[in-house]
């Protein structure tokens, strides 16, 4: 299991997009569906779309929780949060209430107020690079340009971790980087050639 | 911010063919659902839109020279579908039930469209909202200029719902729906050219993002609405159809005419 790459299963929408680009990528992947095979793998995927609290309800209910928070803990192991799953990865978030998350990386998941957007934000966007990433340093600048589809945006507490933003008024996170841990706002499942790039680049780590 | 316009084929499945549409009601079979999306991919689509519009849920066998089994049914379709597009898939017609949504979402559709059930039953739309989030239910606003106002429909364009457009507009905020399609049903498969007479000042009643469908005729329709209309997105079905390439053709056009579109 080395060298496949785990996708955590449990009830959200883009799974099977996810499932779907590994497939194209021709990269070794299994689903994840009992907790306690998270530790026979180097990298895991963190899928999510949908409501914050339910995913994080089914997280918890999976015990996938505890089992990402030991994974991290091996600093040769990588993590990636898709869209919802890179929210999930932050202290809380502000939709409908208050929900804590999994505080791998400090901050708060609060809703989009930015004139340039639409709420939803829905669309194809270019990226701005903030910082030094991994997992952007092969990309051309117009082959940064991803699709979003989200009402939500991370506000960290750090922007050292915030690697790349819209390029909007607010700058809205779209790449977070910090040791082993990744997470993108975007969906590189189904943003065609740059999105599975992007996931080249993160199961070649 | 210049946005980036997103440019977003329609194709309508009639019983598991793909067919083309005119105001609602005719329908000549022009492909296989799948052969079809494999070849909108590989032009780099921005997105793409399937709208069910089989009234029996009958969904015979496709026509073996496409090499390709049958399918019986809407998950099978779905699911054949996100197997061969890495693009966002949105899929509208005939849905009724969570059930329904789940069907189309869990099998790799990003969001679905709307329209009959946004009005008969808004508590399963409120209700998906907060499943799947606003961003995966879009609205398709219906509408026919009627004596010079605009009349919002439903069930197919067969009934009339009694909404001006600021409290149609209003009506869909609060149950939860996360983006617009925008549909004149008079200028569906006419080739005159997109209507502006919902989108206009639409910014001042809404965040909403807005798709706008239907009259495309030339590649000027597309870069007049661009510059005349605040929308996010255009959307069209027979345009794409009947011309080789006419996507990519389409889209360096908008670019050489100063629009911002995805190449």
């Amino acid at each position: 299991m080395k060298n496949s790459v785990g996708v955590l299963f449990y009830e959200v929408g883009n799974l099977k997009s996810i499932a779907n680009a590994l497939r194209i990528l021709d990269i070794n992947f299994e689903l994840i569906e009992n907790s306690r095979e998270v530790k026979k793998f180097k990298k895991i995927i963190l899928p999510g779309v949908g409501s914050y609290s339910e995913a994080k309800e089914s997280i918890k209910k999976k015990k996938f929780d505890l089992e990402i928070k030991n994974f991290v803990e091996k600093s040769d192991n990588y993590l990636l949060g898709i869209c919802l799953g890179m929210q999930l990865l932050l202290d809380q978030s502000l939709e409908f209430g208050t929900t804590k998350g999994l505080s791998l990386i400090s901050g708060n998941v609060v809703k989009i107020d930015d004139n340039d957007l639409t709420i939803p934000n829905i669309g194809w966007f270019n990226l701005k690079k903030q910082n030094e990433s991994q997992l952007l340093n092969n990309f051309k600048r117009q082959e940064l340009c991803f699709y979003f589809a989200h009402s939500f945006y991370c506000s960290l507490k750090n922007n050292i971790h915030k690697v790349a933003s819209i390029e909007s008024k607010d700058e809205i996170t779209s790449v977070i980087e910090k040791n082993n841990i990744f997470g993108c706002q975007f969906h590189p499942e189904k943003s065609q050639k740059s999105g599975l790039k992007f996931l080249k680049n993160f199961c070649e780590l | 911010m210049n946005k980036i316009i997103r440019i977003i084929p329609v194709l309508f499945i009639k019983n598991g063919h793909i067919v083309r549409s005119q105001n609602f009601s005719e329908h000549q079979v022009i492909g296989n659902v799948i052969n079809q999306c494999a070849r909108y991919n590989s032009w780099n689509i921005d997105e793409l839109i399937y709208i069910d519009i089989s009234k029996n849920k009958k969904y015979d066998s496709l026509r073996d020279d496409h090499k390709i089994k049958s399918l019986k049914n809407i998950k099978e379709i779905v699911k054949e579908i996100s197997n061969v597009c890495s693009t966002p898939l949105t899929f509208g017609g005939g849905i009724q039930t969570l059930d329904d949504m789940k069907i189309r979402i869990y099998n790799g559709a990003d969001k679905i469209i709307l329209n009959s059930l946004l009005f008969d039953n808004q508590k399963i739309v409120e209700k998906a909202a907060m499943t799947f989030g606003s961003q995966a239910i879009v609205a398709s606003v219906d509408y026919k200029e009627i004596n010079g106002e605009l009349i919002f429909l439903k069930d197919h364009g067969s009934k009339k719902i009694k909404f001006k457009k600021e409290e149609l507009i209003k009506y869909l905020e609060d149950i939860g729906v996360g983006e617009l399609f925008i549909h004149s049903v008079s200028r569906d498969g006419k080739a005159q050219g997109f209507d502006d007479k919902f989108c206009k000042n639409l910014r001042d009643l809404t965040k909403l993002p807005v798709i706008l469908c239907g009259g495309a005729g030339s590649e000027f329709d597309f870069v007049d609405a661009i510059e005349n209309l605040n929308i996010n997105a255009l959307a069209a079905g027979n345009f794409f159809h009947f011309k080789e390439l006419s996507y990519i053709n389409l889209k360096k056009f908008l670019k050489k005419s100063g629009c911002n579109v995805r190449i």
